[in-house]
């Protein structure tokens, strides 16, 4: 029998972010089913990001080279136009919408978001070092 | 392991969150009268759902009340176009604020928050 691969932390950090991937999209995708679905323009957005956000994940999961650097910085793009989105939604009107209430699945949403940055960064980061280290790079 | 347990954990975080977000009291609150005075008595509703004035339209008689009614999660006004008429504020889910208009004429109105929801009253 053949013992497990343990994991490498960059490969546990990727596994994490693709789980937070997938929350930042459920939730989006949660939030345009149930409330945002009839409002222009923010409809089109909020479920562009949950088929962004399976699309990254299903990415990531399946690589783990130079590729997965560059996917998780799309995934860290992404994720910083949302939080940046929902900024001036706070405060001012963005697309004739703006979010007056700070509801449970706003916050919730904010903290993934926040997690999807830090946590794809951090594997950003491990993973370059991990590479300049590799033998033959 | 630790990673799939803090997927997990955040997993039933988001569906204890969004469950309880998606639940309320359905206790009104009614606030004071953002309108004019004279109101005899007649009310009509008007409910805000879906980020949707229901019905987008109603017709009136002088003096009667308007009644707005949020069923939304999120903040929601009826503000009249030209900004003087009448504003609501902010009304908040299952809250219901008043709007009495006593002079004839045909009134939009629009959502603060939101400017694409639109609505008329027409007096006559």
């Amino acid at each position: 029998m053949t013992p497990t691969a343990k994991l490498s932390r960059s490969d546990r950090l990727r596994f994490l972010a693709i789980g937070l991937l997938l929350l930042e999209g459920g939730v989006h995708l949660q939030q345009y089913t149930g409330l945002l679905h009839s409002v222009p323009t923010i409809n089109t957005l909020f479920l562009l990001n949950a088929i962004s956000a399976a699309l990254i994940s299903l990415a990531l999961a399946a690589t783990r080279d130079q590729a997965a650097i560059l996917i998780a910085l799309s995934a860290i793009g992404m994720t910083v136009i949302a939080l940046v989105s929902l900024a001036i939604t706070r405060t001012s009107v963005l697309f004739n919408y703006s979010e007056p209430t700070l509801r449970a699945p706003v916050v919730f949403a904010a903290l993934v978001e926040l997690c999807v940055v830090l946590v794809a960064s951090w594997f950003v980061t491990l993973r370059i070092h991990e590479l300049s280290k590799a033998p033959g790079v | 392991m630790l990673v799939v347990a803090v997927v997990i954990a955040i997993g039933a975080t988001l569906v204890i969150v969004l469950a309880g977000g998606s639940s309320g009291t359905a206790t009104s609150s009614p606030a004071p009268s953002a309108g004019l005075a004279g109101s005899k008595g007649k009310m009509v509703t008007v409910d805000i759902s879906m980020f949707a004035y229901q019905p987008a339209t109603v017709t009136i008689a002088p003096g009667t009340t308007v009644a707005f009614t949020n069923m939304d999660s999120t903040e929601h006004t009826a503000t009249s176009n030209n900004g003087t008429t009448f504003d609501t504020g902010a009304i908040q889910q299952h809250q219901t604020k008043i709007v009495t208009l006593t002079k004839p004429g045909t009134y939009g109105y629009h959502c603060a928050f939101h400017p694409f929801m639109t609505g008329t009253i027409i007096v006559k």
